[in-house]
């Protein structure tokens, strides 16, 4: 017997499977090489410490027989791989109604699964968070692409005006621009329905400022009226106070009949405008009513 | 399953409720072969998550075949096992065939197969030979590795691995020879052999 046919009929040899003669010749190979000793002591070894690992089975980690029953119970027989291949269909809103019901259960009861579900979308809730929200551009920041990548600065005031203008045209692309855009094309369009066109929008503009200034003109015009012929009585009364005294010399100067209004010429008519009442509180509270919706489908997490 | 839920000892009886939706049947078949269910997976998969959702595969499986279970065939326990070995096999090479499933971390997870009765010294000993073993198991190449499992850890017969493999009862002979041979050196040059 050689080293080969040995080493061949090392298990069958071991494990006594082997015919009195055959089993004869394995021994004496066994004695006259050590190399192939080496090897079946090894072997002999080896398979006894497999058959102990067999022997001695560790413990399963723990809640492994919760999840196992967890996902075997009637009506909630969904493993956690068949959850995972259902996850993506349910976040597409296409899972069928009693595939759904399985889906339910199966995150009811397991909180491993719970977990990875609250954990996808908090990640979406995120990610549409960092969607919306965009970081402002620092203003030099252009200047430090131009000059890593062509090696120079613009520092022309064009150049910076260039750059500014794009930054501007930059933040008008920004969600906020947007809105503000949104509400202006509003505007706008309330205009247009309701002049035709913003031409029309001036000339009626035009007008109501004529009828306005003529009004104004006229109120001037009636003010200054009364106004003279305020003064005018005034002064006749003065006129003739002086006339009546040059011509009979001392006369009692309670004769002289008062004038009507103000001492120092007003006129009775012109009284202050009095100020309309301003209605502080028609300026409206801005209110953000800007909700997210988080789809949160919290559930009272059992304890295990 | 309640701590006084008297235990179901036919096996007939036991599937028989089970089919009928006694959960506290369920959960002793559970608590009876999770523990054998899971070692055999982690045999196989190498990787303490992949034996995990592989066991709760099995079950699953087991749970929706219960109807094919006859107590006139055998045990529950060989039922199970076998239904439990075919599953854990086809994902074994199913797993084989994309290679990059293959990764192992024996050597730096958090080993489980560790029992809880012995001394603390002991404990540590065993805990570090099996880890040793297993290691030196996954190293081989796989046509090896499943006939030296299913042989010397399962402890089945010829017969039952030329079943279970579908493959000459020669072949499977000649794979566990070799995976012997193999291992033993694998382990000689670990330097565990001298140990054992």
């Amino acid at each position: 017997m050689n080293c080969v046919k040995f080493q061949d009929s090392l298990s069958d040899y071991i494990e006594g499977a082997l015919d009195p003669r055959a089993r004869a010749e394995c021994a004496a190979h066994r004695l006259i090489c050590g190399e192939c000793r080496e090897l079946y002591n090894d072997v002999r070894v080896t398979v006894q410490a497999l058959n102990a690992l067999g022997d001695a089975d560790g413990d399963e980690p723990e809640g492994l027989r919760d999840r196992i029953i967890a996902s075997t119970t009637t009506g909630e027989m969904l493993s956690c791989g068949e959850f995972d291949k259902l996850l993506e269909r349910y976040f597409d809103g296409v899972i069928l109604a009693p595939t759904f019901q399985t889906f339910q259960s199966h995150f009811e009861n397991c909180f491993k699964c719970r977990r990875l579900l609250n954990g996808i979308e908090e990640a979406i809730g995120m990610l549409q968070e960092a969607k919306e929200t965009e970081v402002e551009v620092p203003g030099s920041l252009h200047d430090r692409i131009v000059a890593a990548t062509v090696g120079r600065v613009s520092s022309s005031w064009i150049g910076r005006a260039q750059s500014a203008l794009v930054n501007f045209g930059r933040r008008l692309m920004s969600p906020q621009m947007a809105v503000a855009a949104m509400i202006i094309a509003l505007i706008s369009l309330l205009v247009i329905s309701r002049f035709g066109s913003v031409g029309n929008l001036t000339t009626s503009a035009e007008h109501k400022v004529e009828s306005l200034v003529t009004q104004g003109h006229q109120k001037i015009n009636s003010t200054g009226a009364m106004a003279r012929y305020g003064f005018q009585r005034v002064s006749y009364g003065v006129n003739s106070f002086l006339f009546s005294g040059a011509a009979h010399g001392d006369s009692a100067p309670n004769s002289s009949s008062k004038p009507n209004g103000d001492p120092n010429g007003e006129p009775n008519g012109a009284r202050p405008t009095p100020q309309p009442k301003r209605n502080s509180d028609l300026a409206p509270e801005s209110t953000d009513s800007t909700k997210r919706d988080k789809h949160r489908t919290r559930q009272n997490q059992s304890g295990r | 399953m309640g701590a006084n839920a008297a235990l179901i000892k036919s096996d007939g009886e036991l599937v028989r409720r089970c089919r009928a939706g006694d959960s506290a049947a369920w959960e002793q078949v559970v608590h009876e072969y999770s523990r054998r269910v899971f070692n055999l997976a982690y045999r196989f998969t190498g990787r303490h998550e992949s034996a995990e959702d592989l066991t709760q595969e099995v079950f699953v499986r087991v749970y929706r075949s219960l109807d094919q279970y006859d107590p006139q065939a055998g045990d529950l326990a060989n039922w199970l096992m076998r239904l439990a070995r075919n599953l854990v096999i086809d994902d074994y090479r199913r797993r084989c065939r994309t290679p990059t499933d293959m990764g192992d971390d024996i050597g730096d997870h958090e080993y489980h197969l560790e029992s809880r009765h012995d001394a603390p010294d002991r404990g540590v000993e065993r805990f570090e030979r099996a880890k040793q073993v297993h290691a030196a198991i996954s190293k081989l190449q796989p046509d090896l590795r499943e006939c030296v499992i299913l042989r010397d850890i399962e402890e089945l017969t010829y017969q039952e691995i030329v079943d279970i493999l579908k493959i000459p009862i020669g072949t499977v002979k000649s794979r566990i020879n070799r995976g012997r041979i193999e291992l033993a050196k694998i382990l000689r040059r670990m330097k565990v052999v001298e140990t054992l």
